[in-house]
């Protein structure tokens, strides 16, 4: 009876919170959306279970920026992993180097004009992060941090946030991750707003093919000029590009499916399992969490108009036969290859199934992937 | 860092941005001009016009209206003992 007793006294029964108990709400929300919905599931199934076991009581699974170990203390697991992979800014440069394995640059090299539209698409970004520090009372490195949810990019995201604001890791992620998934949903209203007809009319002409010779420069090239530049989205952009390089070259076929498939699930397992891990109930139910999904929706929705704003003030320049749908300018938002596909659905839906603009609208999406890396080294050179 | 003013912070970052990528743009406009696509080169011989004419008629038998753009004589490897 007495070991009974004892094991019930050591159980995390007796430890449960209100706020692990709606953190088991979220968590289980999270799950839902990516069995059900198919939101993002590689990411919200992690981040889900990972924040189910930061709330047990007991079970030393939550991961926090703030933790240090005592001498002779075992680091707990999930700690651990955080303090191997996120406070040393491991994790999110490998995703990029898969990423870069996996995306192919063609399309952004042919019309070379859509990187302007991954650029403006970062609009929300400094939009989110002044309306956080002037409305929300957000320090400037919080801002910022909830800024970049707008460069709907998940490992720049949990970078940048892992350095200037890492107390806010679980919130920001979450928002990033859970917008991303939303695109479908936020976007098309937008771009409705901010085109008329004729614009979704304007059928592009096939993009220049390109030699294989580029597309090899390309990465280097790309790499050298940013990390001059800009040497703090060194690590970013220099992963990205390494990857594509090794997609490219053609000789390294193993390391390019290496770094494009085994390395890229290893590394997002244990990132979004330990995102979740720093989702405790304590410090993520606050009202600055609810600040944070509201500033993130600003984002996306900012970064998605500056793309189309940008593409209609080109068209003004433009002669004709040259101009640009305004509604590829959208799919700078990086999150590759969905916002690319909600542009291509609406236009093709608008029009009929007159005007396809997929490969068109990939130069922007892609483009918005090195925007956002470059928007993060900004803020890292400026706030650091 | 000490009240930085994130007005201009969020200006220069955004212009920064800006920047360095229509400086990207230019240079790869100057790549891809430096190193344009070639088009195919012909493998082998121009083939002879009559059984061009013939490939393109059967071709045609088949799917009115298609148009043969290219032809090319796959050999069959020859047998080592």
């Amino acid at each position: 009876m007495d070991t009974l007793l004892e094991l019930i006294a050591q159980s995390g029964f007796r430890g449960l919170s209100w706020q692990n108990l709606v953190m088991f709400v979220v968590a289980g929300l999270l799950i839902y959306l990516a069995v059900k919905k198919n939101f993002e599931p590689l990411l919200l199934i992690p981040i889900g279970f990972g924040a189910m076991l930061a709330n047990l009581p007991e079970a030393f699974l939550s991961a926090s920026s703030d933790y240090h170990a005592k001498p002779g203390e075992t680091v707990p697991l999930l700690q651990f992993i955080y303090n191997s992979g996120i406070k040393t800014q491991l994790l999110p440069p490998v995703i990029f180097l898969g990423v870069g394995a996996l995306t192919d640059f063609r399309p952004l090299l042919s019309r070379p004009i859509t990187l302007m539209l991954g650029a403006s698409a970062q609009l929300g970004i400094f939009v989110a992060a002044l309306g956080a520090f002037y409305l929300f009372g957000f320090t400037a490195e919080e801002a910022a941090s909830i800024g970049i949810i707008g460069g709907a990019d998940g490992p720049t995201t949990i970078f940048l946030t892992a350095i200037l604001a890492p107390h806010l890791m679980g919130a920001v992620a979450v928002a990033a991750y859970s917008y991303m998934a939303l695109v479908p949903v936020i976007q098309p209203p937008i771009i409705k707003l901010l085109t008329t007809q004729a614009e979704r009319e304007i059928n592009m002409p096939t993009a220049r093919p390109v030699s294989q010779t580029a597309v090899i420069i390309f990465p280097v090239f790309i790499t050298a000029i940013t990390a001059l530049a800009i040497p703090s989205c060194a690590p970013l952009v220099g992963m990205l590009m390494f990857g594509n390089l090794l997609r490219e070259s053609g000789v390294t076929d193993r390391l390019s499916q290496t770094a494009g498939h085994a390395l890229i699930n290893i590394v997002t397992l244990f990132l979004g399992l330990v995102v979740g891990a720093t989702m405790e109930g304590n410090s993520f139910l606050r009202p600055q969490t609810l600040f944070i999904l509201i500033l993130g929706a600003v984002a996306f929705s900012f970064s998605t108009a500056g793309g189309i704003l940008l593409a209609k003030l080109l068209n003004v320049f433009l002669p004709e036969g040259k101009k640009i749908n305004p509604c590829i300018g959208a799919a700078g938002v990086s999150a590759v290859p969905m916002s690319a596909r909600v542009v291509q659905k609406f236009v093709s839906d608008h029009t009929e199934g007159r005007v396809n603009p997929l490969m068109a609208a990939m130069g922007p999406n892609v483009a918005g992937v090195i925007g956002s890396a470059v928007a993060a080294g900004m803020f890292l050179a400026l706030l650091r | 860092m000490e009240n930085p003013n994130l007005f201009l912070v969020c200006l220069n970052a955004f212009a920064a941005v800006l920047g360095l990528l229509w400086a990207l743009t230019l240079a790869l406009r100057g790549l891809i001009e430096l190193f344009p696509e070639k088009p195919p080169a012909r493998i082998g011989p121009e083939p002879d016009a009559a059984i061009a004419v013939a490939i393109a008629s059967a071709a045609n038998a088949i799917a009115p209206g298609a148009r043969v753009t290219r032809i090319e004589e796959i050999r069959q490897p020859v047998e080592t003992p």
